[in-house]
């Protein structure tokens, strides 16, 4: 008698097929197709590339749609049997039932169903649509992260800590923060070869390096014409000062700049060793060094802030592993970096007094004494006050500037809704975030985040490629630091985490923000694009000419030929390429000066100049293809009207 | 050296620094950070609202210093929360400090006055994701704040807890109705409706009323199934008999989307126990901007769906086989394609692995399949599901061009989708799709992504996500029917994961968390409601093509009124021919059509001053084709007796927007 003779034996025998299917779950036949496609479509795009550029097609058409459905299905059948054949072979070495080891290997593989997204990161989809590539990013760190939860053995306790693979990790890490100072310093040499860098900021600093390693520690001759100091309150600036006298150019400051900047990867290991071990540390500092914002930072003319992030890791790991004395130190380098550390400085305060443990108690105590006196003394100290850098991002509705502060009225709080909530925020919390997929949001301390987050959030406009982009330099330790915090969370293995393997999300996630930070530095980031890529407002020009090359030696030789105490003015482009002239100033301050350097392709100022000339004010004596140098003949102090130039 | 310093210091003072240390380490600095925001957002209202330049200016102490203002009025907040906390703690054995933090926490939503008080500001159409942002943040604090305040225990069985929930669902759902037909019925007297789609649905109602099933003097063929399936207009169609005009479907329309609310409240309160946060969800779902888009724009079949969908799932949930299937027969009336959305609530059955569902899915699925098939290929004669004939472009096809190479239908609509993933990404995440997605997501705080049977969505997200016209994937079309059920079941479902303990919840207490997000999607959805939804005038709200006109002008009424007289005038059997505007007003008419279609019409009926037709018409009065019957200036109805055909000026037609 079959099944068919009785309906109810043959419904009830469906029943239990459809409940037999059912149980395999959707994965088991969800994954080979996702995994078909993702492999039949990626590799497809891998052979021929004209395939991964109809993804930028306005309109479907039916080229290659029929071999890339071919190599879709070939792909399918073949991770089906794949998964099915291991899972055999694994049946028969452990006993584990077939259908959970198929769909386990299913699951380990998922992160091939993210090829295609990778291989459409050829495309130039940033700029334009960069949520679209952050999209295809975090789909492909989160698949590699759930493939990573999949694979690794569960609730394996963290390994105990063998030299070997300690010193091979701390070697990996010191490799890429290596190649990182090359790679940023060598595009940051170009950048500024070619003549892409001007007064603001990176001749500013060359001309504040100079003027600190001669003894003048705070003068800033392209600050108002030399009347005042710097805006900024940046005492580290003349304790570096000293490294200028070694090389004193603007390649100088780019070099040191990166390396001190790459120098916060090892800081970043030590912090995060300790909580999730070597391994997943090395490959936390390597994200660190991937973090597209870091490299902005980095090539970003230079600033002083950016000395800020190593000192802010260091920071932060002398108070986890309770180093008292190195912690007093950083702290007082912190607050010499700008005015404004001190508000950091407060917040790391907050907390050391909510970490566990007296010492660290008592050093928060001391932290938050030691940045409230700061707060005064630099308020007086500083030209712009302490809250000089909240004006200068946050200008137009700030509370602190009388002249500058608007009424506030029903206006007030629509623009700040309107600056709050633009997409160009959004997007920038997404570029910041992403990487680390948003961990730090998750972990108490958050505090740490609350000055540089403030900043950000009220900034007049995003700061990725604006003037205020290296602003982001107060946000990036503290958010490596709350990665760290929250991985090492899950590492221990403690706390209510329910069903979920803790210390294998912890890897998974580590392994997933790896993903992440390098494929954003791929595809967002200066080092492996060839795109245009914009630090700060200006674009990176990346391939200097012959002529732009001789032309900076030229004037790096002409600045050098002049003796100690020489006041030289020039236009704005030129004034980074005379960083061994003592006292630097801009055309309009020219009346008072002994030479002046200009670029001839600004026609309208070059119109002007030639016309002094004629009048006898200015003796050319040498021309080095573009740029002009006169020997100054002033009789008088020029007219305000004459000597306004508008050369920024 | 800190210890040295640290033994120096007098042990009072050592005492309450080690306190505060311990207290901030346990607590963290929320307390403090609260009072600060809490001070900041109550300056910054006060300085919109009484400030110089505000809405009531009015000089306050410190309104022009507000610094100052924020710090005392912070100091007020710590004072005032300090005064509760003391208070309180008399009654209560916890310590003031934790009441203090208490206190704070229940008066964060205040932390969103300022920017709440920023939309007054029409910034909903220029800036969605501002409000939308806005709206979340509130919904968060709303959240927060409840969650000190709601109980960890599972709801009162008491009848008087049972009534006045079933009373407050009641309530909200009547209100709902009232209003909503109040501004659609508004919106349809001011000639704001139009042949596509509330003309094709009154056609289909009165020639069925009439005897001839599904049929529509507007759709090409003289029926409805050249477009779509839709029997369950049938049994529907007797209550035209009663009162045979346009305010039937509307208000039809708007009664049977606002029943939806009741299987939302026995659903959320199925998940997660608690009868305040079922009513908040239910007032929610009549709230839900993507909602009113369905119910104000004209009348649709497939908007029917959303209740039975909602009732069908709540049935499978609790397993109640008979309701299961009643509702199952009725959504497979709905429309031709419903069946595509049965099977996957079928792949959902069957691989939520429980054994007394197996068959309810099988079932659902063979017979979605049968279905569709004996539909598709009996009644419309077309098996393309987007309507395509074999061989030919057309049907739906154009919905979805980008995804489909020219000339080609479904089968190339697939191909794309299994073969250009990325292409296919790239088109489904565009901003407009991202703010569609947005919009319907957001006020249900992502809950539904949460949810296991997320394959619910597939058929509607496909539907709308896909397309390349910008209507399919707008929250003021009815193409979102497809969505809002599961939207809405799946955010139940989350909460019952949360609540149940099946979703990590850190700290968190699973039950109470799951009762708090409940009322903070109550206000996300209120706050999008009141910037993207029908309800409250706003300057982003479309029912369909047009923005609802909600004015009551005499002249429109008087118009309207006329209008209905002369079409209870007209010999049953009759044909007559309007603009798109005003065959809308005439459904007590046999057969109504477009001015094209004038020459084979009994009657026509014209606005002599719209174009492009208006002084054509007037021309052919002239010439004796048409003869004045009645006027309401500047309406006639003419009698007609064309001799010829007649073409439609320059080629025009008036489009679905006119």
């Amino acid at each position: 008698m079959n099944a068919l003779s009785r309906p109810k034996r043959f419904l009830g025998w469906i029943d239990r097929v459809v409940l037999a299917v059912g149980a395999l779950g959707v994965g088991a036949f969800g994954w080979p197709f996702a995994l078909g496609i993702g492999l039949g479509a990626g590799l497809f795009g891998i052979v021929q590339p004209k395939f991964v550029a109809t993804m930028t097609a306005h309109r479907a058409t039916m080229d290659f749609m029929k071999p890339a459905l071919i190599a879709s299905a070939v792909a399918v059948v073949v991770v089906a049997l794949s998964a099915l054949v291991i899972a055999w072979l694994r049946r028969r070495r452990t006993g584990t039932p077939l259908a959970l080891t198929y769909v386990g290997v299913l699951k380990s593989g998922a992160f091939l169903t993210a090829l295609p997204l990778v291989v459409a990161l050829t495309q130039p989809i940033a700029p334009g649509r960069e949520w679209l590539a952050l999209l295809f990013i975090l789909t492909t760190a989160a698949l590699v992260a759930y493939s990573a939860y999949q694979t690794w053995p569960l609730d394996e306790p963290l390994a105990r800590t063998r030299r070997f693979a300690r010193a091979a990790s701390l070697t990996v890490v010191v490799a890429a923060a290596a190649f990182f100072a090359w790679k940023l310093s060598r595009l940051g040499i170009a950048n500024h070869l070619s003549f892409g860098t001007g007064r603001a900021d990176l001749g500013l600093y060359v001309s504040r390096f100079r003027e600190a390693s001669e003894g003048r520690l705070f003068a800033c001759t392209l600050c108002e014409s030399g009347r005042h100091s710097y805006l900024h309150l940046e005492p580290i600036v003349a304790l570096l000062s000293p490294i200028y006298l070694a090389s004193s150019s603007a390649q100088t400051l780019i070099v040191l700049q990166a390396l001190i900047l790459a120098s916060g990867a090892i800081a970043a290991f030590f912090l995060a060793e300790r909580l999730i071990g070597n391994v997943a540390a090395a490959a936390l500092a390597v994200a660190y060094l991937a973090y597209p914002p870091l490299q902005e930072v980095a090539l970003f003319d230079f600033h002083a802030i950016a000395v800020a992030v190593p000192l802010a890791l260091w920071l932060l790991y002398a108070l986890e592993t309770e180093r008292v004395r190195t912690y007093l130190v950083l702290a007082a380098l912190l607050l010499l970096v700008r005015e404004d550390t001190c508000f950091v400085l407060f917040t790391v305060g907050i907390y050391a007094l909510a970490s566990p443990g007296g010492v660290r108690n008592r050093l928060g105590w001391a932290t938050l004494a030691l940045s409230l006196v700061a707060v005064v003394v630099m308020h007086f100290a500083a030209k712009g006050g302490v809250l000089a850098t909240y004006d200068e991002v946050i200008s137009d509705f700030t509370f602190t500037r009388k002249p500058r502060r608007p009424t506030i009225s029903a206006p007030f709080s629509l623009v700040m809704v309107q600056r709050i909530f633009s997409e160009g925020k959004a997007l920038h919390a997404a570029e910041l975030l992403s990487p680390l997929l948003a961990l730090p949001l998750l972990v108490r301390g958050r505090v740490l985040l609350l000055y540089g987050g403030l900043l950000a959030l009220l900034a007049t406009g995003p700061l990725p490629v604006s003037p205020n982009a290296h602003q982001v330099a107060l946000l990036i330790p503290f958010l490596f630091a709350l990665t760290v915090k929250a991985l090492g969370a899950l590492f221990s293995g403690r706390g209510p985490y329910g069903t979920v393997s803790a210390r294998a999300l912890g890897r998974a996630l580590t392994a997933g923000i790896l993903v992440c930070s390098l494929l954003e530095c791929y595809e967002l980031g200066p080092i492996f694009t060839g795109a245009s890529y914009r630090a700060g407002p200006r674009e990176i020009l990346r391939v200097p000419t012959k002529d732009q090359v001789a032309l900076d030696a030229n004037l790096q030789k002409l600045a050098g030929s002049w003796p100690k105490g020489t006041k030289v003015a020039a236009s704005s482009i030129l004034l980074p390429h005379l960083g061994r002239a003592s006292r630097l100033y801009t055309l309009d301050d020219r009346a008072g000066t002994d030479y002046v350097v200009l670029f001839m392709k600004q026609r309208p100022i070059a119109r002007r100049i030639e016309a002094e000339e004629t009048a006898g004010q200015l003796v050319r004596v040498a021309s080095y293809g573009d740029a002009v140098v006169y020997r100054a003949r002033y009789r008088a102090r020029l007219s305000r009207q004459a000597r306004q130039l508008d050369d920024e | 050296m800190l210890s040295t310093i640290a033994s120096r210091v007098p042990p009072r003072l050592a005492g309450t620094a080690y306190a505060v240390a311990t207290t901030v380490r346990e607590r963290g600095v929320g307390f403090v950070l609260w009072t600060l925001a809490l001070g900041a957002a109550l300056s910054e209202s006060a300085l919109d609202l009484f400030g110089p330049g505000g809405v009531l200016p009015r000089a306050f102490p410190l309104s022009t210093r507000p610094a100052w203002l924020v710090f005392t009025v912070s100091l007020v907040v710590a004072l005032t929360a300090f005064g509760v906390a003391s208070l309180r703690s008399r009654r209560e054995p916890r310590g003031k400090l934790a009441l203090y933090e208490e206190n704070v926490r229940l008066a964060s939503p205040l932390v969103a006055l300022p920017f709440l008080l920023v939309l007054r500001e029409p910034l909903e159409h220029m800036h969605p994701g501002a409000v939308v942002a806005i709206a979340a943040m509130t919904g968060v604090l709303t959240s927060y704040a409840a969650y000190a305040v709601v109980s960890e225990r599972d709801s009162s069985p008491s009848r008087r807890a049972r009534w006045a929930a079933v009373i407050a669902v009641g309530v909200a759902t009547l209100a709902y109705t009232f209003f909503a037909c109040r501004i659609t019925i508004a919106n349809h007297v001011n000639l704001n409706t139009g042949r596509s789609d509330l003309g094709y649905y009154l056609s289909i109602f009165r020639q069925t009323s009439q005897g001839h099933l599904l049929g529509c003097s507007l759709c090409g063929g003289g029926s409805h199934l050249t477009g779509h399936f839709d029997p369950i207009l049938i049994p529907l169609s007797p209550l035209f008999l009663i009162y045979p005009f346009a305010e039937t479907l509307l208000v039809l329309q708007t009664v049977w989307l606002a029943a939806g609310a009741i299987p939302v409240y026995l659903l959320v309160h199925h998940h997660v126990r608690h009868r305040g946060a079922a009513v908040a969800f239910a007032v929610a779902y009549l709230a839900y901007p993507a909602l009113h888009g369905v119910n104000f724009f004209d009348f649709h079949s497939v908007a029917l769906c959303i209740p039975l969908f909602l009732v069908l799932l709540y049935c499978l949930e609790r397993g109640y086989r008979l309701g299961y299937y009643v509702a199952l027969g009725l959504l497979l009336l709905v429309r031709e394609d419903i069946p595509i959305a049965l099977v996957f609530i079928g792949l959902f059955t069957v691989f939520s692995k429980r054994a007394d569902r197996a068959r309810l899915g099988w079932t659902t699925m063979v017979l979605a399949v049968v279905y569709f098939v004996t539909v598709k290929a009996v009644f419309m004669h077309r098996v393309d599901p987007l309507n395509t004939q074999t061989g030919h472009s057309g049907g739906y096809a154009y919905y979805y061009e980008a995804m489909i190479p020219a000339g080609r239908s479904t089968a190339a609509l697939i191909g794309t989708l299994l073969s250009k993933p990325t292409f296919v990404l790239a088109q489904v995440f565009s901003d407009d799709k991202v703010d569609f997605m947005l919009k319907l997501l957001v006020p249900l705080f992502l809950l539904p992504l949460l949810a296991r049977g997320r394959m619910l969505l597939t058929y509607g997200a496909a539907l709308t996500l896909l397309a390349s016209r910008q209507y399919l994937f707008s929250i003021h079309f009815q193409y979102t029917s497809l969505l809002i059920p599961f939207l809405f079941v799946l955010a139940a479902a989350a909460l019952g994961r949360i609540s149940s303990g099946e979703l990590w919840t850190g700290e968190w207490s699973g039950p109470r968390l799951a009762r708090s997000l409940a009322f903070g999607v109550l206000v996300t959805t209120l706050i999008c409601s009141w910037k993207f939804g029908a309800l409250v005038e706003n300057s982003d709200f479309q029912g369909g093509f047009r923005p609802l006109n909600r004015d009551h002008d005499p002249e429109h009424v008087a118009l309207a009124r006329w209008l209905k007289q002369i079409a209870l005038t007209i010999p049953k059997g009759s044909r007559i021919a309007g603009n798109s505007r005003i065959i809308t007003h005439l459904g007590p008419v046999t057969s109504i059509d477009l001015l094209e279609n004038r020459a084979k019409a009994d009657y026509v009926v014209v606005n002599v001053a719209s174009r492009p037709f208006g002084p054509r018409i007037v021309e052919e009065a002239a010439e004796g084709n048409l003869t004045l019957v009645a006027s309401h200036e500047p309406v006639r109805l003419y009698k007609a007796h064309y001799k010829t055909h007649v073409a439609a000026p320059d080629g025009a037609s008036e489009s679905p927007e006119q």
